[in-house]
């Protein structure tokens, strides 16, 4: 299929999606039910707990019902629910003897729960299985909700010729197919499964406990002309006689009982930062990593799985780094620093009147910011006419060349009655090269990607790339898979640094 | 010339290049039209800024599309008669001129007695079809001239050919990933059987080209220089040039997001620019433009 062909069949498959919508298979499973109405008590106990007590076992707890939701395939092909399963027991019975006699029971009812999901073959792996063979080999896909998903499905249906492929799979390989299978609830699903659908047709196929069945939709639909809404018809299978589906009123929201962090607001909101700090917030790492990233204006390297080889890497805004995004960063000092020492070394013989200069209208900035207070001085830059107050504080940071705004600089140097010039020319070649180098390290890391396994990315959530530049040796591309919605202060320093951190292995 | 008089109807057809079959479809017509629209809606309402995003199925085509519709309702540049031109010109004036079969440049070196114009080589004044200054060449070039096609035949822009060959508008800026944009360009557009290089009705500014129309950026690039004031509309393709949206302040300003790879935060970006800065206007109603299926739309004005 040629790129135009491709392209006129993707308005195609929306246009029709949108006509006929998806449809929704929700199948009875009353083993499943019973393991998630205990771990909805479990998190409703854990949430009236301050202490974190309960934490080692909402964490795996948390894990088996999102791989019971994904992972339906029969015990035989897949270990990942029996290990969060024997996980989740385990731990319940540690905790046994700290809690009282009524949290004693919800415990003893969660370990069995937990077992009794990983001693049975899930019932909706026979329906899933049903649906396909209706189709063709050549006509189905099994859409997964992640890469790991993705395997352990695979070893079950592509002995029987049947295709599996994450969401960014099927777009990585133009992968146009009749009959779409997504197996686990809409809303594991990136929006475009639905808004820019590959298939003709789409199923999802879950179990009738989990309660949230609307479909993603495109965050322009309410407003725009045209909007994409997807309407989503629901099939039950089995006997749904008894109430399956948690109701509200048992107070869990589906948001809770994701793998993801339960973040704790602190007490107060994070003090003004020093001349040294920022305020950053911490994003947690697949491959056991977190750091603290902090809005410094710049963008952040990140890769797409999704692209073709050679338009893999994208500059992200920090708001944009959310659970799902795979992040490219430096083991060790962080690609700022580097680029900077980089950029220097281009500047050859300007280096040091650059470093001078620098270092002269940084450190008239950062006196007075220390003389006068952070407030005095942005009010006197505003009355100057400077527009991106917010980002004064980042201007003293000496790896940043200069503020973006070429206005905004020369009034900067004007109120700090530094000459203009030759200041301004000489932080914009600084500039200047340090994006010189950005894109020598882009381009490098594009060749590189180009011929890596992104179904291999997308399996284990992270892989470690091996660079030939100096000063990039080694680069991680790793997915996010929580930021903390609460800003602290932190050291300057610290922000952007991988740091080796365990506690996100039941997250994944 | 407006936009009523030259209604271009649909369906309009696209094929990868020369020799590839042509995929005839409603959106191709439909972003074309909106080029065209938002032409005409900027030289009507000159003190504010049209902002049109499109969230698409996947962004191929839809840029060039809309540029190519905003360059066939673009005015034809007003150039004096030749003779006149190369009378007030200085001898060594860099020029660009339109001959019989090419477009090439040259430094002008005056008219000699017998009347002959000293352009590289020698020639005939009447044999010139049109002739601009230009700031400065490095290297003399030429090229032949492209023919009018199909679409701009069907614009009426071949009534001036040889003028917009000359001095083509450069008021359209093309921001993206700077090889999908180059494979975009390499496309043709068609209607009823016949198809023209859309490179020939974009015009693409390069290293090497004698004549160029339409600047193309690769979207870091604007961190270190943003489109001139002379362009007037600027196509953001893709969610990362779409981030540079409140630093444009080109009259119209068209972002394509491709919904299959952009995630919330850009949606959420525009829509926060639309309710800081912007008044909604409705495609349908005040543009009598309406979006194709599968695609969504949104425009406001930014006063």
């Amino acid at each position: 299929m040629t790129k135009l062909v491709a392209t006129a069949a993707r308005y195609t498959r929306s246009a029709s999606l949108m006509r006929n919508g998806a449809e929704l298979d929700i199948v009875a499973d009353p083993v499943g039910s019973q393991f998630d109405a205990a771990a909805r008590r479990l998190i409703l106990m854990a949430r009236d707990d301050s202490s974190s007590l309960w934490e080692d076992v909402v964490a795996p707890t948390k894990a088996l019902r999102w791989r019971l939701l994904t992972q339906p395939q029969p015990t035989e092909f897949g270990a990942s629910v029996q290990e969060a399963s024997t996980e989740v027991a385990a731990r319940a019975r540690d905790l046994r003897a700290a809690v009282s006699a009524e949290a004693q029971c919800l415990l003893d009812e969660l370990a069995a729960a937990a077992e009794a999901v990983a001693a049975s073959d899930s019932v909706v792996s026979g329906v899933l299985l049903e649906m396909i063979r209706e189709a063709t080999v050549e006509g189905a896909v099994v859409i997964a909700a992640s890469g790991s998903a993705a395997a352990g499905l695979e070893r079950w249906v592509s002995p029987q010729g049947f295709r599996v492929r994450t969401v960014s799979g099927l777009l990585r390989e133009q992968l146009f197919v009749e009959f779409g299978y997504a197996v686990g609830p809409p809303r594991f699903f990136p929006s475009s499964l639905v808004t820019a659908p590959m298939t003709e047709t789409l199923n999802f196929v879950f179990p009738a406990w989990y309660a949230d069945r609307k479909l993603p939709r495109s965050p322009l639909a309410a407003w725009a002309e045209g909007g994409i809404r997807i309407r989503g018809t629901e099939f039950l299978i089995g006997d749904t006689s008894e109430p399956q589906a948690a109701s509200a009123e048992e107070g869990v929201d589906e948001e809770a009982l994701l793998p993801q962090a339960a973040w704790i607001p602190p007490d107060a909101s994070p003090r003004e930062p020093g001349p040294d700090e920022v305020t950053a917030r911490c994003v947690y790492l697949s491959g056991g990593y977190r750091m603290w990233l902090d809005d410094d204006g710049e963008r952040i390297r990140a890769v797409d799985p999704s692209q073709p080889g050679g338009g893999r890497v994208v500059n992200i805004g920090i708001d944009e780094v959310r659970p799902g995004v795979y992040l490219l960063l430096r083991d060790g000092p962080t690609e700022r620093r580097a680029l900077y020492e980089v950029a220097l070394q281009l500047l050859g013989p300007q280096r040091e009147p650059v470093e001078d200069s620098q270092a002269r209208w940084k450190g008239a900035l950062k006196d007075r910011l220390e003389r006068l207070g952070r407030t005095a001085v942005l009010r006197q830059l505003a009355e100057a006419g400077v527009l991106t107050l917010d980002r004064v504080p980042a201007w003293t940071e000496p790896l940043l060349a200069r503020p973006q705004s070429n206005q905004d600089f020369e009034r900067l140097l004007r109120w700090l009655g530094v000459p203009i010039h030759p200041t301004y020319e000489l932080a914009t070649a600084l500039r200047s090269q340090r994006i010189k180098a950005s894109n020598k390290i882009g381009d490098q890391l594009e060749a590189v990607l180009a011929s890596t396994d992104m179904s291999r990315l997308e399996r284990d959530g992270h892989l470690r790339l091996e660079l030939d530049v100096d000063g990039f040796r080694g680069v991680i591309a790793t997915r996010v898979i929580d930021t903390s919605p609460y800003p602290e202060t932190i050291l300057r320093h610290e922000a952007r640094v991988l740091q080796p951190d365990r506690s996100s292995k039941w997250r994944e | 010339m407006t936009v009523a008089q030259h209604r271009i109807p649909v369906p309009m057809a696209l094929a990868e290049d020369a020799v590839a079959p042509a995929v005839t479809a409603d959106w191709i017509g439909r972003f074309f039209m909106l080029g065209r629209v938002a032409e005409g809606w900027s030289r009507s309402r000159p003190d504010s800024q049209l902002v049109i995003v499109l969230s698409v199925p996947v962004r191929d085509f839809a840029a060039v599309l809309v540029g190519c519709g905003w360059m066939s309702a673009t005015p034809a540049p007003t150039l004096a008669p030749v003779r006149e031109v190369l009378a007030g010109l200085a001898r060594g004036t860099p020029v660009r001129v339109v001959s019989q079969t090419k477009v090439f440049t040259e430094p002008f070196g005056g008219i000699d007695a017998r009347g002959l114009a000293q352009l590289g080589s020698k020639w005939q004044v009447d044999k010139l079809r049109a002739v601009v200054p230009l700031a400065s060449i490095d290297v003399p070039r030429r090229q032949p001239i492209p023919e009018p096609g199909v679409i701009s035949r069907l614009a009426g822009l071949d009534r001036d050919w040889a003028a917009r060959i000359c001095s083509p508008p450069q008021d359209l800026a093309l921001v993206g990933t700077l090889t999908r944009l180059r494979e975009d360009l390499a496309g043709q557009l068609g209607r009823g059987g016949g198809s023209e290089p859309i490179g020939n009705i974009l015009l693409p500014a390069g290293p090497r080209v004698v004549t160029w129309s339409t600047r193309v950026y690769a979207t870091a690039q604007l961190d270190e220089e943003l489109p001139p004031a002379g362009v007037r509309a600027v196509v953001l393709d893709g969610a990362p040039a779409t981030r540079f949206l409140s630093a444009i302040e080109a009259p119209v300003v068209v972002s394509i997001i491709d919904r299959s790879i952009a995630d919330e935060s850009v949606a959420e970006f525009v829509m926060n620019y639309r309710n800081t800065r912007g008044e909604p206007v409705s495609l349908a109603r005040d543009l009598k433009w309406t979006p194709p299926q599968g695609v969504e739309a949104l425009a406001f004005e930014v006063p």
